[in-house]
């Protein structure tokens, strides 16, 4: 025992010094920062801000983003399986209007959304650090309206969504579900508490921010949309909101349509509020590629074999009047040349986007015309520098004409729209720009109707559609512009009629909202399904 | 102590440590007497012919005191009387009594060969086998696997019971995925701990003629003392030693092999597909004229070079090892290489009158490598679905591309155009220091400081699709990282012997701090070809702001505070209790601490009174152990807010970066858990003839991390990295050794291992966070069908197949699907949902199996490695995307064949269950023929064998793919066989020993 107390000495008085030096567990953190060591100043302010903002562009352009979702459910666009390449899957169910929870795009939305709202509640927790800061309410406010515009969007798609409005929340916390209403509410609050403290003007220090006039713009489409979110409609508030957009004086068409979506559109006249790209250093757009073909690259000289995705439904692309530039504008068909004029063959043969689709489930390469009318740049990658007008003059005056269509005045909705046509009409036939009342009150000239391989097998055409003219109006001006789904719903075709594969299916009404991700019903209790979906 | 009967010495001889004997044996001779009558002379070597100094001669049932053999292994020595007999021991050799006859003997020590005798590696220290309490396998020297061995895990490949060790790829650069008993984290990628003498790191950072014994500590009451990582078993590699005097030898090892692919894909070629198109059918490609094996273009037959010189001399003071390694292998794929130096130096030092012992180490390696797996990966996938009518060039000589096609290029230009050059260096310095302060009781020291280093260069020409589609004009980068690691141990140990009892006491600190840091360049648009990665300033990118860079910094620590009890009654009765406390940096503030204790106890029964006469059987014994083992994750500062900037915010006029989270915190971060139970029996009958051992165990895993899904909101991020699940895995393991046949000359001894593991997942939740149906979909196809592969649900094994159940066709083609319900569907995309689907089958092998069986006859010895897996199945990826009519590339010379013998598939590739195959298997994975020569007629010569050897043979399946030994990393998608997996090789090779 004698040697055992020995050891135990040993062992004691040796722990006892190892323990004062080397239990030390600290690390040193090199290349980030550490919140608790950090003390933010008013000149983080625009680092704190920033990823709120950020999160727009993935909101907007993302994979399974809003541009996938408004357009690839609609009759202007489709995502087929192209022979041999891919895409098909859930960009089937989602052209077949098939979809269930486990659904891409709506997991991209509900992402992206909600990355957002924590980004706006990240910042604002963060800014309550900073000691002192001026305009400290404004800055609050102008992050919970863009906060209230991703709410906006959250409403549109799945309506009955959790309203969080915190950053830092206690340990094991689940939000509970708010209904549509509740947030219809909370929307139109925030956004009517921003109005006084955001800037009211128009100029490079407000461009891709959240002004007077973007707050007013989405008041006028929640109103616009309230009888769908909220079984009210609000025509008149929707009016109220872009007459004052429109009176404002600040805002003006550009004379030519595809002005609009140029690379350099930061100095467009017409825009209200629009999402900053930049090749570099803000990337998020990928439109050329999704949608052209591989040998498209020689016509743009792109850096790259874009994807062969995304086509234009020839029954939307034969809904166009042949002197509407915006069918060129928007569209690319037709035999293929490389950008110096040559042909491009592919096999032997000179390739030709043609005005045709076999089916979703399967289409050669070069089916289907492709969307252009963002400007595709020479030597382009995958990304591009248009600034997406989110909200611009045209849509302000669209909503005004439609608020007008809907309360009684259709020749002056008419007028409206008359005017915005005159750019697209000036230089093939002006008289075509002018439209009647009684033209956007009936039916759409969309030859609805399942298609197949070049034939409408059951014709059920639009001219039973109310105002069927005017959502007419609203494709060509916005088709990729990611209004269509919002659009459809509104005017009651949703679930009601059949274009290319997908087959109106009335009992799928439910599908106008989204299913919320399966991923989340997984990880939070509270939440439940929106109804019609398997539960 | 006072020894003078031989058969105690004997007895001691086998069972002492190393170290304690020349000194005993220095002891004997001085105490015992000689009394002059006959002179005789002799010589002790082992069977290498190698001599051996420092052994005990001494002359049997006489009072002749004994001498010691010499530095050249002679010794002389007078006996008492005439025919006496002599009885030659020492350590780690059986003992020999051999008749003098005339006045010259020359004995040839064996190896012991008895395992109970053996000294097992165990944590902190050795073992003496018989006294092994947990689950240990040990592998000697003698027992590896000789061929093509790339790294140590080749040694023991189906050796060790519940060990699998599969590499599954024929890249020269590859490591293996290693797993002990099942899957028993969710972390990727956490193999079992390795520690090369000592210290941790790689398994292939040591040269495989430098190892003496591999040991494997199965389960968690072996493992424990090792607390953090222990949870996936533990891995010590020893390296040899010198520890006798011995006269300076060279050892030459070589071996070069030549490999080919063990199989390959068949593909339509050009005939087939022209023959095709003649019958109607319709071909995705114009026909170009030429008649192209793609994957012959970029591939030839693989070769490889090993030489292995080691170095070693001294006496029992003083005496080191040094080892030089040089491999060079050339892989199947063009441009696939690893060409590796492994310099090695030991040296052991002793000091005041050996209470004093220093081991200095040194380890460094160098290695470089070409294409990694991705890049050939990648040609291999083009090579197989180009238009094999397509020439390889156009007649201007520039590659022939065709960018109508999607992701379609010309894979010479990719093996051809790419440059990668990728360059690792490994150093180690160890110092072992052992004081021995009272008998028995001595402390040790041990310092190490290890670094890796990787850097690595890579380049793509102009003729490389990235510029002749991708418009890059010429793609250049360069990364490097670093690890360091500094180790400390202080150990103190405690030996005692009274009367019956026997102990052994430990305690130690272990203090490790790593620091991880790295740099990455990249550029594009050169204004040349000639630069290649070396001028990356020279790209246009950089100036125009599309460059990358990047650098990082980390750093972690990890304490642990140990101590051991061994305890034996009578040889009969053994225990072992064993703690841990350890704390890592990683976690959260009040979880960095954990405790990891572990018992074990053994019962010898053969020692007892009943047995002891029964001559049959040698040993017999049960073991029992419990033991807790816990897993860090990988990352440091989880627990800990941290901010990054990220992303530009356009602020009038101006880009301004964001401040955004890194990652959502924990600070509840704390130790993942494994408890596991362990029952053993050893056995040994018939003079050991059949020994082995059997275990079961248990083992359950509790608050499991992983990167859980959290929702978003209210969390930023959708994942956070937690300890949440629960996982069991029950198994068995079974050793059976056995000499069949033993006569003079020839003798087979055959050695079967065989496993069983039995995973569960048990839990998906805690208080704080719920998944709903308790179950996540997991893995996914890859480009273009987009479905998850696997389902992870509680109750449910890890490793389901999650799908649609295919089970008949239409007449045109459609796949009809079983839904769980049992009624059967055409599929339609509107079916591709949870609803329709149900579990495919499972991608673990239920059970693995190994059977080493060596002949030796004469000079000749004949060894031949089976291993097997069974009860699992495989998702055969080449055939889910290349059997398939509908793609627009190159298919499998099936896709029109008829499916279920009924119609020719008429469906977008997609993710069924008829790609879903049987995966069982027996594999001949090595056959080596040696012959050891004769030196006598050379003097210089102390020992020479040549060997013949071949590696992946053959292998019996019904599987269809290439082989269904297949890479195994995620432990979560197990069973997917990649379509791009660079295809396992199949070697032949020539090999020589020599020592000098």
């Amino acid at each position: 025992m004698k040697n055992k107390n020995i050891i135990y000495k040993f062992l004691v008085s040796g722990m006892f010094l190892l323990g004062a030096g080397c239990t030390n567990l600290d690390e040193t953190v090199y290349d980030k920062v550490v919140a608790e060591d950090t003390k933010f100043t008013a000149e983080d302010l625009n680092s704190i801000v920033a990823p709120a903002y950020n999160s727009f562009r993935q909101i907007y352009a993302d994979w399974d983003a809003a541009f996938n979702l408004y357009e690839d459910s609609s009759d202007l666009m489709v995502t087929p399986q192209r022979n041999g390449i891919g895409w098909g899957d859930y960009y089937i169910t989602m052209h077949l209007h098939t979809y269930e929870a486990p659904l891409p795009h709506a997991e991209g939305n509900w992402n992206y959304l909600f990355n957002g709202v924590n980004n706006v509640n990240k910042a604002i927790f963060q800014i309550e650090q900073i000691p002192d800061l001026e305009n400290r309410e404004a800055v609050y406010q102008e992050l919970k309206a863009l906060r209230a515009i991703y709410y906006y969007l959250l409403l549109d798609n799945f309506r009955n969504v959790p309203i969080v409005t915190k950053y830092d929340f206690p340990k094991g916390y689940l939000p509970t579900q708010n209904t549509g209403k509740e947030v219809y509410d909370f929307v139109e609050s925030e956004l009517k508490a921003a109005l006084p403290y955001l800037s009211d003007k128009n100029d490079s220090a407000t461009y891709g921010k959240i002004t007077t006039w973007a707050v007013k713009m989405t008041l006028a489409k929640l109103y616009l949309n309230a009888e769908v979110y909220i079984g009210t409609p609000k025509w008149t508030e929707a009016l109220a909101e872009v007459n004052d957009v429109i009176n404002s004086g600040l805002f003006s068409l550009n004379s030519n349509y595809l002005d609009n979506f140029k690379i350099k559109n930061e100095t467009s006249p017409e825009e209200i509020l629009s999402i900053p790209f930049d090749q570099v250093k803000a990337p998020g757009t990928s439109w050329p590629f999704r949608t052209l073909a591989a040998p498209s690259q020689a016509t743009y000289e792109l850096a790259g074999g874009p994807w062969n995705g995304t086509g234009g439904i020839p029954q939307f692309i034969d809904t166009y009047d042949p002197d509407d530039q915006r069918l060129k504008d928007c569209w690319l068909g037709g035999k293929q040349y490389t950008s110096k004029g040559d042909p491009i063959m592919v096999d032997g043969k000179q390739f030709e986007y043609i005005n045709y689709m076999t089916n979703v489930n399967g289409c050669e390469p070069n089916e289907g015309y492709r969307m252009v009318k963002y400007e595709i740049g020479t030597g382009d990658i995958a990304q591009t520098s248009n600034d997406v007008p989110f909200y611009r003059l045209a849509d302000a005056m669209m909503i005004k004409a439609e608020c007008l269509l809907r309360t009684g005045d259709a020749n002056g909705a008419a007028a409206i729209v008359t005017q915005i046509r005159q750019r697209n009409f000036k230089n093939t036939n002006p008289a075509k720009a002018t439209v009647t009342g009684a033209k956007l009150l009936g039916g759409s000239v969309y030859k609805y109707g399942t298609y197949e391989a070049g034939v409408i097998t059951n014709l059920e055409g639009g001219a039973d559609i109310q105002y069927g003219g005017f959502l007419d109006e609203l494709a060509w001006e916005f088709v990729g512009e990611a209004h269509r789904k919002q659009d459809l719903i509104r005017f009651g075709v949703y679930s009601t009629k059949s274009w290319f594969s997908n087959k109106a299916n009335p009992q799928g009404a439910f599908r106008a909202i989204l299913p919320i991700p399966q991923v989340q019903l997984e990880r939070n209790s509270n939440l439940k399904q929106n109804p019609g979906y398997i539960q | 102590m006072n020894f003078t009967n031989h058969s105690v010495l004997q007895n001691f001889g086998n069972k002492l440590f190393k170290k304690k004997l020349g000194f005993t044996i220095f002891f004997l001779f001085t105490v015992l007497v000689s009394v002059a009558q006959t002179k005789i002379q002799g010589s002790i070597k082992d069977i290498h012919g190698v001599p051996i100094s420092g052994v005990s001669i001494m002359e049997k049932n006489t009072s002749n005191n004994g001498v010691l053999s010499d530095f050249d292994g002679n010794f002389q020595m007078t006996l008492q009387k005439a025919n006496s007999k002599l009885v030659v021991s020492y350590i780690g050799f059986a003992s020999q009594e051999v008749t003098v006859s005339g006045n010259k003997v020359e004995v040839v020590l064996i190896e012991n060969t008895e395992q109970l005798a053996d000294v097992v590696v165990v944590g902190y220290g050795t073992q003496k086998k018989s006294r092994v309490t947990s689950a240990i396998a040990s592998i000697k020297e003698k027992d590896f696997t000789r061929g093509d061995i790339r790294d140590a895990s080749d040694l023991i490949r189906g050796k060790v019971a519940g060990l699998s060790i599969s590499n599954g790829s024929g890249d020269p650069s590859a490591t293996p995925n290693i797993s002990l008993r099942g899957v028993s984290t969710l972390l990727g990628g956490a193999g079992p701990l390795v520690l090369i003498n000592g210290v941790p790191g790689s398994i292939d950072t040591v040269a495989p003629n430098e190892i003496a014994s591999i040991d494997v500590l199965k389960d968690a009451s072996a493992a424990a003392i090792y607390g953090t990582r222990g949870a996936n078993g533990v891995i010590l590699i020893t390296t040899k030693t010198v520890n006798k005097d011995m006269p300076s030898t060279i050892t030459y090892s070589g071996f070069t092999s030549v490999s080919d692919f063990a199989n390959k894909a068949k593909f339509l070629d050009a005939g087939q597909q022209r023959s095709l198109r003649s019958q109607g059918f319709t071909i995705p490609f114009a026909d170009g004229g030429a008649s192209t094996d793609w994957l012959k273009e970029i591939s030839g037959s693989g070769f490889s070079q090993n030489h292995n010189l080691a170095f070693k001399g001294g006496n029992a003071k003083t005496n080191y090892i040094v080892n030089l390694n040089y491999v060079d292998q050339t892989g199947v794929f063009k441009n696939t290489f690893n060409e590796e130096y492994r310099f090695s130096f030991d040296v052991n030092h002793s000091m005041f009158n050996d209470k004093l012992r220093v081991n200095l180490g040194l380890l460094n390696g160098t290695r470089n490598m070409g294409l990694d797996e991705g890049t050939v990966g990648y040609a291999y996938r083009q090579s197989m679905i180009r238009n094999p009518t397509a020439p390889v060039y156009n007649p201007d000589g520039t590659y022939n591309e065709d960018p109508a096609k999607f992701q379609y290029y010309n894979p010479v230009a990719i093996v051809n155009e790419t440059i990668q050059d990728r360059k690792d260096t490994w150093q180690r310095f160890t110092a072992n220091l052992t004081l021995d302060l009272l008998p028995g009781w001595d402390v040790g020291a041990m310092f190490a400081k290890n670094r890796n280093t990787g850097f690595n260069g890579y380049a793509e020409t102009k003729k490389h699709y990235s510029n002749t589609i991708n418009k890059r004009n010429g793609v250049a980068s360069r990364d490097t990282g670093n690890t360091d690691n500094d180790y400390m141990e202080l150990t103190t140990k405690y030996h005692k012997k009274l009367d019956k009892h026997e102990f052994t006491v430990l305690g130690g600190y272990s203090y490790q701090y790593s620091m991880n840091e790295g740099f990455s360049a990249s550029n594009y648009d050169f204004p040349t070809d000639s630069f290649s990665y070396n001028n990356l300033g020279s790209g246009n990118a950089l100036t125009d702001g599309k460059a990358g860079m990047s650098s990082y910094k980390n750093d972690n620590k990890l304490i642990g505070f140990f101590g051991r009890l061994n305890y034996d009654f009578n040889n009969k009765y053994d225990l072992l209790v064993s703690i841990r406390r350890e704390g890592s940096s990683k976690f959260g503030a009040n979880y960095q601490w954990g405790n990891f204790p572990a018992v074990s106890a053994g019962w010898s029964i053969n020692k007892e009174s009943f047995l002891e006469d029964v001559a049959a059987i040698n040993n017999l014994k049960i073991r029992a152990g419990y033991g807790v083992t816990g897993v860090i994750p990988n990352d440091s500062y989880m627990s800990k807010t941290l901010y990054n900037y990220s992303g530009y915010f356009f602020n009038n006029g101006q880009w301004i970066k964001g401040l955004v989270p890194a990652s959502n915190p924990n600070p509840d971060l704390r130790w993942e858990k494994t408890t596991e139970v362990n029952i053993g029996l050893d056995f040994g009958f018939a003079n050991n003839r059949i020994s082995g051992s059997f275990d079961v165990y248990n083992k359950k895993t509790s608050d499991m991390l992983w990167n859980y899904g959290v929702p978003t909101p209210p969390y930023l991020f959708p994942t956070m990295t937690a300890n949440v699940g629960k996982m069991e895995n029950k198994g068995f393991e079974v050793l059976l050794n056995t000499i069949p046949v033993k006569t003079e000359n020839f003798v087979w001894n055959s050695s079967m291992t065989f496993s069983h593991n039995k995973n569960k997942l048990t839990s998906l939740s805690n208080d704080l966070y719920k998944i709903e149906g308790d179950y996540l979909n997991v893995g996914n196809t890859g480009d273009p069908i987009s479905f998850a592969t696997h389902r992870l649900e509680v109750g449910q094994s890890i490793g389901n197949f999650w799908g649609l159940k295919s089970v008949d066709i239409t007449t045109d083609g459609k796949w009809i699907v079983e839904l769980p319900d049992g009624t059967r569907q055409t599929l339609t995309t509107a079916m591709y949902n949870d609803n329709n689907k149900q579990y495919l089958g499972n991608g673990i092998p239920q059970y693995y199996a190994g059977w080493t069986n060596t002949f030796s006859y004469k000079k000749f010895d004949l060894s031949v490695i089976l291993t097997g897996a069974f009860d699992f199945q495989i998702l055969n990826s080449q055939r889910m995307f290349y059997e398939n009519p509908t793609i627009a590339y190159n298919m499998l010379d099936t896709a029109y064949d008829k499916v279920y013998d009924k119609a020719v598939l008429n469906y977008n590739q997609t993710y069924v269950s008829y790609y879903i195959e049987q995966g069982d298997y027996v594999k001949v994975d090595n056959v080596t023929l040696s012959y050891n020569f004769d030196v006598k007629p050379f003097k210089f010569l102390s020992a020479m064998r040549l060997y013949v050897s071949g590696n992946n043979l053959g292998t019996f399946t019904k599987y269809k793919g290439l082989d269904p030994e297949i890479k195994r990393e995620d432990p979560l998608t197990q069973g997917m066989d990649n379509r791009d997996k660079y295809p396992s090789t199949r070697s032949f090779t020539l090999g020589l020993n020599v020592t000098f």
